[in-house]
């Protein structure tokens, strides 16, 4: 998988030893926060269907419960990931160690300690009411200055590669590094430390949110599909030339985007007309990607293959409904209803996440230095993966549509229109839980490959107790 | 693709233009803006929106704090973008004005439960039902807004006298035979937050409809 130029440096097997023990780490965090997420997430769905469940204590209101799954998806597990995927491809693509190995997988620890007490205190404290921004202020500089630490990692293995690879991946993966945490420290100094004043709070966090998404999150998994989908394919990137046209026109476009959540808002129209337009441009580079990666698009036996596919498809139809959906007639209908929440999804869930395991399953066997023992739960992770997203998103853009149509009309009351929602809430549960289940076939192939790792180092001490090894010796 | 420096400038400066656009010039528009200022009927000045009570901002806190913008807006949509002034949620739009003194515009992304930028108002004379804080079913069948109990204090009956607070609670919901639900202070300072909920004010950059009564005047 590595550049064959005669300027490459570093082997292979030696790039990935100095990657294995922070990457793994990564991998490993974000997918405990993806199960606390599904955990949470599942639980807010039961208290929609059951409003009485659960009410002894102001720490488990649906609001809270809501907030703390979002921040565990997309700061616990798309962010962490994805940033154990950047490490592993910057380090392999420019043929060069991982810098600091040791102070990456401590930085990561102290990562993951921090989101742990920010989601405690959402529990304890409550919301910081700015969506993308939920975490309280008292723990909120201890996550910056982690992910900032991690960043500069990350930038520094950029550097440190040695110019052998002209894969987009790099640049995607530079871009999503710096922009990072130059979002993060404006949004926190100018929301939660030195608050700016009334409405432009509420443009402020959506800058930050849209920016979070869609400079941070999604550079990362187009990078996983840019290095990936060539070399898992055999066949090259379809056009090479459009690559830095979509990588511009994204990052030009994607800061722009931030105030699509203010349609009709209370806030001046110019800027909502800003983030329209910039919306519904966003389709020229969600063109570009689609025509670079339909090789994905194919039947592979490869499960990497199948993950990348889904991806790139998602992200298609997710770059088709948001531009149609940005514009104003339409979101006088699907304004404020879970439409909005269902194609969120179809981007964390359906882009994002799928371009993640794809890339888990092209490095984790490369780390551990063996295949993933069994054969069969990938394709019970991707089919479960597929159906729960697709039922998901499919009973949030349906039931979000219809539910845009009864709130359209001044007549149903609220109470009739949630009425008819309920059946779409229950669906879209369903589809969650199979979303989990799928991550359940992910984690007993994970645990079996560690214990096919470990087994080795075991067999000797368990012989140590046993006298076998003596007796071999004799 | 793998200019290092031409990416940095390229991204940051993106960033930097686009913080410009929505940052630092929304600031520059809204930042000055200040309460409107008139004479009533009385010939008395008042400024809109006036600070709230000390304990209806406490109550502002903990909706912030419970997440109830979860699931409700505070925020009025102009007639042509929604149905939100025909269901009675509002007079006229929100506008930037009506959020200068709050900490944080609570403004919500979802109607899971109704607009309530004008909830005070549409009480009218009428208390607020807390009720409807310990139980929303009691009050609107067939609600999925979460009770939140834990507001509530349940105690003995003092001296064989009810407090004139308690909750009328009946069949399932109601208290042991002796004991008696009362709002306790946060449940009061929420209550005290949704009854100030009120924009019906007319504004040089939102005027209120011209209604019969108006036009007499």
């Amino acid at each position: 998988m590595s550049g064959t130029n005669s300027n490459c440096t570093e082997r292979p097997d030696a790039v990935d030893a100095s990657c294995r023990l922070p990457v793994l780490y990564l991998f490993v965090g974000g997918l405990a926060w993806l199960f606390a997420g599904i955990g949470l997430s599942l639980l807010a769905a039961a208290k929609l269907q059951f409003p009485s469940l659960l009410n002894i204590c102001e720490g488990l209101t649906y609001g809270r419960i809501d907030s703390a799954a979002r921040v565990a998806f997309t700061y616990g597990f798309a962010s962490q990931m994805g940033l154990g995927l950047a490490f592993w491809i910057l380090a392999r693509s420019g043929n060069s160690r991982l810098p600091v190995p040791g102070i990456a997988f401590a930085i990561s620890l102290v990562w993951n300690v921090a989101l742990t007490l920010g989601v405690g205190a959402l529990f304890i404290y409550g919301s910081t009411g700015l969506a993308g921004l939920e975490i309280p202020r008292q723990t909120a500089p201890l996550i910056l200055a982690a992910t900032g630490l991690l960043s500069v990692i990350g930038i520094a293995a950029f550097a440190a590669g040695d110019g052998c690879s002209k894969s987009p991946a790099r640049a995607h993966l530079l871009g999503a590094l710096i922009a990072l945490p130059v979002l993060y420290l404006t949004a926190q100094l100018g929301l939660l430390f030195l608050p700016i004043r009334g409405v432009t709070q509420a443009i402020t966090a959506g800058w930050f949110q849209q920016g979070f998404l869609l400079l941070w999150l999604a550079p990362l998994a187009l990078a996983s599909l840019y290095f990936f989908v060539p070399r898992l394919t055999e066949r090259p990137t379809q056009s090479a030339a459009l690559a830095p046209f979509g990588f511009w026109t994204w990052v030009i476009l994607a800061a722009w985007t931030g105030a699509i959540d203010l349609v009709g808002g209370p806030v001046p129209a110019w800027w909502v007309t800003v983030s329209i337009v910039a919306n519904v441009l966003l389709i020229i580079p969600v063109v570009i990607f689609f025509i670079n990666f339909q090789g994905a698009c194919v039947f592979s036996r490869k499960i990497a293959v199948r993950f990348a596919a889904i991806s790139v498809i998602s992200f298609f139809v997710w770059g088709i409904l948001n531009a149609a959906t940005s514009l104003r007639c339409a979101q006088s209908i699907l304004h404020f209803t879970q439409f909005g929440v269902g194609l969120r999804e179809l981007f964390l869930f359906g882009f994002i996440a799928p371009a993640l395991f794809a890339g888990v399953y092209a490095v984790v066997p490369r780390l551990a230095e063996r295949e993933f023992p069994c054969r069969i739960t990938p394709t019970v992770h991707w089919v479960c993966t597929v159906g729960g997203v697709a039922l998901m998103v499919g009973a949030y853009t349906v039931g979000g549509y219809l539910q845009g149509r009864h709130l359209a009309v001044a007549g149903v009351p609220i109470t009739a229109v949630n009425a008819s929602l309920r059946p779409w809430l229950a669906l879209h549960a369903a589809g969650f839980a199979l979303f989990g289940f799928a991550q359940v076939a992910l984690v007993a192939n994970s645990a079996w490959l560690l214990f096919e790792c470990v087994k080795p180092l075991k067999e000797p001490v368990i012989s140590l107790f046993t006298g076998t090894q003596a007796a071999s010796g004799k | 693709m793998n200019y290092g420096p031409l990416i940095y400038f390229g991204v940051v400066t993106s960033l930097v233009a686009s913080w410009l656009g929505f940052v630092a010039v929304p600031r520059t528009q809204l930042g000055s803006l200040q309460p409107d200022v008139s004479t009533n009927a009385a010939n008395a000045v008042v400024s809109y929106p006036a600070a709230r009570s000390g304990e209806a901002a406490q109550g502002r806190d903990l909706y912030q704090s419970l997440g109830c913008s979860s699931c409700h807006t505070l925020q009025v949509r102009p007639q042509t973008g929604g149905s939100d002034i025909a269901r009675g949620w509002g007079k006229r739009r929100s506008v930037a004005r009506d959020y200068l003194q709050d900490p944080v515009p609570l403004l919500g992304n979802s109607r899971l439960g109704p607009d309530l930028a004008n909830y005070g108002e549409r009480l009218g004379t009428n208390a607020f039902p807390v009720i409807r804080l310990f139980n929303p079913r009691l009050v609107t069948p067939g609600s999925i807004c979460a009770p939140v109990p834990f507001l509530f204090e349940t105690r003995p009956i003092r001296a064989g006298v009810g407090s004139p607070e308690a909750l009328p609670l009946k069949g399932a919901a109601a208290p042991d035979a002796g004991s008696e639900v009362v709002p306790g202070l946060r449940a009061r300072q929420l209550a005290a937050f949704l009854s100030s909920l009120s924009t019906s004010v007319d504004l040089p950059e939102a005027a209120l409809p011209v209604t019969e009564e108006t036009a007499q005047k």
